[in-house]
């Protein structure tokens, strides 16, 4: 099941491994994306460093995985398809797979929640 | 580049402090995008021709000669939960009353009731480029902005252009890159006869009053002075950086 951070980042845990993207809501916030700059395959990911830069046409801003561990998968169709973050946020532009024996430590928001959330900001 | 990126830094750090900053270029340079590719657009060779530099912010290439060029680094949070374009709108304030007190129509493009225009695609040269939230000064666009965001920062950059050094541009654009000079203006072409410093002033004065705040006069510690140093001399004065970034660019 996708869950969300009160930041905007979602996660979704596949066995031993987790995907990693960003909220419908926050991608609108960022106007249409036209670059994903994607770490390498190995990297580590999580904490203060942030593991992706999205470019979308009036800013630059970086992605922070919701979850440490290491990276084992980026999702390339995103080069060649920036605009997948826009039409697809939660499901086909998924940015990172991170293998980690880590929970999330925040409080997480399924996927309801999260809506809710963001509705009565 | 290099004291911008101390700047915004030290804003990230425990009681960081927002900052505006105004400066100038000596010699002129060509600045790209944070993730330009200088083979879109750019003459083949030319950035071996003339000096150049690449930004943190996003966007494309600007040529800067005669031009007063800002900074603005603020907390994540200063402006609420406010996304890009938003923040836009409440920044860019402080251009549009400036220019509005010179005697000038300006206005968002969003709001200028240009249509059969799409906004929003990404140009190899920024002043080509019509963005929403661009500001539009008697029709025309009028320098550029761009940002780039953390999750301690929002940081901001934009040009002013004085008078616009065409030769120049069309010397570096490839024809198809190159802004329509029917679209884009300067302070020289709209007849602005203030100085450098009248300028300087009525942006402080505007950004203190639209947003609410006070600006001290202040300069860099000598530890920020010594780091952007040592920033400029490994980061921005590397060619490798300037023609490759990180290693991912746009196609």
């Amino acid at each position: 099941m996708k869950m969300f951070t009160k930041s905007g980042e979602w996660l979704e845990k596949f066995g031993s491994h987790y995907r990693v993207g960003l909220s419908r809501e926050n991608v609108d916030a960022l106007g249409e994306i036209t670059f994903i700059e994607l770490p390498k395959i190995g990297a580590l990911a999580g904490g203060e460093s942030p593991s992706a830069v999205l470019e979308a046409v009036k800013a630059a801003t970086d992605f922070y995985s919701p979850i440490i561990g290491r990276i084992i998968s980026v999702n390339t169709l995103l080069s060649q398809t920036p605009g997948l973050m826009n039409s697809s946020p939660e499901d086909e532009a998924w940015i990172l797979e991170i293998a980690s024996e880590d929970e999330f430590l925040g409080t997480l928001l399924d996927e309801k929640a999260w809506r809710t959330w963001m509705t009565d900001l | 580049m290099a004291v911008d990126e101390v700047l915004t830094e030290s804003l990230a750090r425990p009681g960081g402090r927002p900052f505006f900053r105004l400066y100038a270029w000596e010699p002129a340079c060509l600045s790209l995008g944070r993730f330009q590719n200088p083979i879109a657009g750019l003459y083949d060779g030319i950035l071996e021709q003339v000096p150049s530099v690449r930004r943190p912010t996003g966007g494309g290439a600007i040529w800067h000669a005669d031009e007063l060029t800002y900074s603005l680094g603020f907390p994540s949070g200063f402006f609420g939960n406010s996304d890009v374009k938003s923040t836009y709108e409440k920044i860019c304030g402080f251009l549009v009353e400036t220019w509005k007190e010179l005697g000038w129509v300006a206005l968002f493009a969003k709001d200028s009731g240009i249509t059969g225009q799409a906004f929003g695609s990404v140009t190899p040269a920024c002043f080509a480029g019509k963005e929403a939230y661009d500001i539009l000064v008697e029709g025309k666009k009028l320098g550029g902005n761009a940002q780039r965001r953390d999750r301690h920062i929002i940081f901001q950059h934009g040009s002013i252009p004085l008078s616009l050094d065409w030769p120049s541009m069309v010397a570096l654009f490839l024809p198809a890159a190159l802004p329509n000079v029917q679209q884009i203006t300067s302070l020289l072409d709209l007849g602005y006869v203030g100085s450098r410093a009248d300028l300087q002033s009525a942006l402080s004065n505007n950004l203190s009053r639209i947003l609410g705040i006070d600006l001290e006069p202040d300069t860099l510690t000598p530890h920020e002075v010594s780091v952007a140093k040592e920033r400029e001399q490994l980061k921005f004065s590397d060619r490798d950086w300037t023609l490759r970034g990180a290693g991912h660019l746009r196609s």
